[in-house]
C-alpha cells in the first residue's frame, strides 16, 4: 500500500492552504494532546525530588534524593517489584497461550461462528471493576461458586479462602485479569491468523505435514512479529494495571497482591505522599523503558541471526 | 481407508466444538452467575450450600441500587461524560487523521511516533501529576476536567486508527470534486468524512467503552459523590455496602448492560477498526 499515492501534490495555491490547515488544525490539537500527556510525565520526575505530602504539611520542601534513598531501604518496594514480575509473567503467559488457542479455534469456520465469537470476546467490554466484582462472587469463601462446585465434586472438604490467603489471592486476581484481557489477544491473533496465505496450508497437507508441523512451520513464522509486539504492549499495560487488584483485594492480604503500580496508588492517593509516589513512578517508568528496549533489541538480534 | 478418515474427521470436529464449548462456558459463567445472584434475596445468597436457582426472581435489588444507592445518578453521569468525550474524540480524530493521511510536513514522522508512544504511557503514572495539575487549574471534581483527561487518553489511538482508514480512501475522489469547484473544507465535510463513517463508528465504540470503564481517574479526580461515574459507584458499593451482596450484583448488572450491548452490536466495526493497521498484509 503506497501512501504516497494519496498525497496532495504541491500545486501553487493549494500548498498554502495545506500549510494553513496543518498549522491551524493539526498542530494545536496534537500540541495540546502531547502536553496533557507528556508534561505530567516530566513533572513526575520533578516532584520526586521534593518532600510533598498533601496531608502532613502544606509546604513543599526540596529534599533531593531522599525519596530515592528511602526506596532503597523500603522492603515493600522490593516486595512489590517481585509481585509485579510474577503478576506480569503469569498474565502474559496465560493470556498469550489461551489467546492463541482460542484464536486458532475461532479461525476455522463452524456453525454459529459469529455468535460464539461475540460471546467469547465479550469480556473486553467489561471494566476492571466489573470483572473483579464478577469474580468476587465466584471466589468468595462461603457463597462463592468455585468453592461450592469444588465441594460438590468432592475435590475439597473445607472452604478455601481464595481472597484472604496470601498465596492464593494473587492467583484469583490473575484469573480475573486473564478473563478480562485475553479477548484482546484473541482479536489481534485472529486478524494475524487470517493474514497467513491459505494455499500454504494446502500445499503442506498434500506433502503430508501433520497439524503440529503445519502450525510450527507455517503459522508461527508469519505471526511471530505480531505475537511479540502484542506481548510487549500487554506486558507494559499489565505492569500498570491496577483496576482489578484495587477492587478485588486492595493489594492485600498482607500486600501479597501489591504490584509496584498498586504501591504507587496506595502511596500517592491513599497516603497523599506525592513526593514518594512520584519517585516510585519515576523508577517504574525507567524500569519499563529499559525492559522494552531490551526486549526489542533481543528480538531484533534473533531476527538478524536467522537472516544469516 | 475412507472409514478411518471419516472417523478421524468426526473426532477432530467433535474436539473442536468441545473446546469451543469450554471456552464459551469459562467466558460466560461469571456473567450468568452475577445475573442469577442479582435476582436473589440476600438471605438466599448467603446460604450455604449455594442455591443455583432461586425460588422467585425478585427485583428489589435493582430498585434499591437504582434509587437508594444512587446508581441512576451514576448512570446519567457516565452517559454524559462518555458521550461528550466520544463526540469530541471523533471530531478531533477526523481532522487529525485527514491531515496525517494527506499531507506531508516537517516533523510529521516524529509527531506520529510520539502519538504512538503515548500508548505506552501508563495511566497509573500520570495519575499523580495530572491530579496536581488539574488541582492547580481548579478542575478537580468537575466534569470538564474528567472529559479533558479522557479525550487526551483516547485521542492518539483513535486518530492513528482513523488515519489508517483514511489512507484507504483514494484521493481521486477529492481531486474530482475540487475540479468541479468544491472548496477545500467542503471536500472534507461532504466527501471524506462520510467515507470515514465505518472508521468513525469503530473509534466511537472504542472511546465510549474506554470512558465508561475507566475507574482510577474518576475515582481520584471526583470527590463529590454526586458526580461519580458508574465504575466508581460500583467500587464504592463494594466497600460501603459489603453485606448487601444482592444489591452489589444488581449494580454490576446495570453497569454491564450498556457496554455489553454496545459491544455486541458494534463488535464488527470495532474489530475491523482495531486490526485495520496493526497487521502487515
Amino acid at each position: 500500500m503506497e501512501i504516497t499515492k494519496n498525497k496532495r501534490k504541491n500545486r501553487g495555491y493549494s500548498r498554502q492552504r495545506e500549510r494553513r490547515y496543518v498549522m491551524m488544525v493539526i498542530i494545536p490539537i496534537v500540541f495540546l494532546l502531547l502536553s496533557i500527556l507528556f508534561y505530567p510525565m516530566l513533572s513526575v520526575f520533578y516532584y520526586s525530588v521534593f518532600d510533598y505530602n498533601l496531608m502532613l504539611s502544606k509546604s513543599i520542601s526540596f529534599s533531593g534524593i531522599d525519596n530515592y534513598l528511602r526506596m532503597t531501604n523500603d522492603q515493600l518496594f522490593y516486595k512489590s517489584l517481585g509481585v509485579s514480575i510474577i503478576w506480569v509473567a503469569m498474565n502474559i503467559i496465560l493470556q498469550a497461550v489461551i489467546g492463541m488457542s482460542v484464536a486458532l479455534l475461532l479461525s476455522k469456520s463452524f456453525y454459529g461462528q459469529s455468535i460464539v465469537r461475540t460471546a467469547i470476546l465479550s469480556p473486553y467490554a467489561v471494566s476492571g471493576v466489573l470483572a473483579s466484582t464478577l469474580w468476587l462472587f465466584i471466589f468468595h469463601d462461603t457463597f462463592g461458586l468455585l468453592n461450592d462446585v469444588l465441594r460438590k465434586l468432592g475435590i475439597t472438604v473445607s472452604y478455601i479462602s481464595w481472597l484472604s490467603s496470601p498465596s492464593l489471592a494473587i492467583i484469583a486476581a490473575v484469573i480475573a485479569e486473564v478473563w478480562r484481557y485475553t479477548p484482546f489477544f484473541i482479536i489481534i491473533l485472529l486478524a494475524a491468523l487470517q493474514s497467513v496465505p491459505q494455499d500454504l496450508y494446502e500445499a503442506a497437507k498434500v506433502d503430508g505435514a501433520g497439524v503440529l508441523r503445519r502450525f510450527g512451520s507455517i503459522t508461527l513464522p508469519y505471526i511471530k512479529e505480531t505475537i511479540v509486539f502484542t506481548c510487549i504492549l500487554r506486558a507494559v499495560w499489565e505492569f500498570n494495571s491496577v483496576d482489578v487488584l484495587y477492587t478485588l483485594t486492595k493489594g492485600g492480604p498482607v500486600n501479597s497482591t501489591t504490584t509496584l503500580a498498586m504501591y504507587v496508588v496506595k502511596t500517592a492517593i491513599n497516603g497523599s505522599n506525592i513526593g514518594y509516589g512520584s519517585a516510585l513512578t519515576a523508577v517504574s517508568f525507567i524500569l519499563l523503558t529499559v525492559f522494552t528496549i531490551l526486549f526489542i533489541q533481543i528480538t531484533r538480534i534473533r531476527k538478524g541471526e536467522r537472516l544469516q | 481407508m475412507k472409514k478411518s478418515g471419516r472417523i478421524k474427521r468426526f473426532a477432530v470436529s467433535f474436539a473442536h466444538y468441545a473446546l469451543l464449548a469450554c471456552a464459551l462456558l469459562c467466558t460466560l459463567i461469571p456473567m450468568v452467575w452475577m445475573l442469577i445472584t442479582s435476582f436473589k434475596k440476600d438471605s438466599e445468597i448467603l446460604k450455604t450450600p449455594v442455591i443455583y436457582f432461586p425460588e422467585r426472581l425478585i427485583w428489589d435489588n435493582y430498585s434499591y441500587v437504582w434509587s437508594k444507592a444512587h446508581f441512576s445518578r451514576y448512570f446519567l453521569n457516565t452517559v454524559l461524560v462518555a458521550s461528550i468525550t466520544t463526540g469530541i474524540v471523533v471530531i478531533l480524530s477526523m481532522f487529525v487523521a485527514y491531515g496525517l493521511s494527506r499531507f506531508d510536513f516537517r516533523g510529521k514522522k516524529s509527531m506520529t511516533n510520539l502519538l504512538l508512544l503515548t500508548q505506552f504511557l501508563p495511566g497509573v503514572m500520570l495519575l499523580v501529576p495530572l491530579f496536581v495539575i488539574l488541582n492547580n487549574l481548579g478542575l478537580i471534581n468537575t466534569f470538564l476536567g474528567l472529559i479533558i483527561v479522557f479525550v487526551a487518553f483516547d485521542l492518539p489511538f483513535c486518530a492513528i486508527l482513523l488515519r489508517n482508514f483514511a489512507n484507504n480512501i483514494p484521493i481521486s475522489l477529492e481531486e474530482a470534486a475540487m475540479i468541479d469547484g468544491c472548496g477545500n473544507f467542503s471536500v472534507l465535510f461532504y466527501i471524506v468524512f462520510p467515507l470515514l463513517f465505518p472508521g468513525a463508528i469503530a473509534i466511537s465504540v472504542f472511546s465510549f467503552l474506554a470512558s465508561w470503564n475507566e475507574f482510577l481517574f474518576p475515582l481520584v479526580l471526583m470527590s463529590d459523590p454526586n458526580k461519580f461515574t458508574i465504575s466508581v459507584g460500583l467500587g464504592y458499593m463494594k466497600g460501603a455496602y459489603a453485606y448487601k451482596y444482592g444489591a452489589l450484583a444488581a449494580g454490576a448488572v446495570i453497569s454491564l448492560i450498556a457496554p455489553l450491548c454496545i459491544f455486541v452490536f458494534m463488535q464488527k466495526y470495532l474489530i475491523h477498526g482495531l486490526t485495520a493497521g496493526s497487521v502487515k498484509e
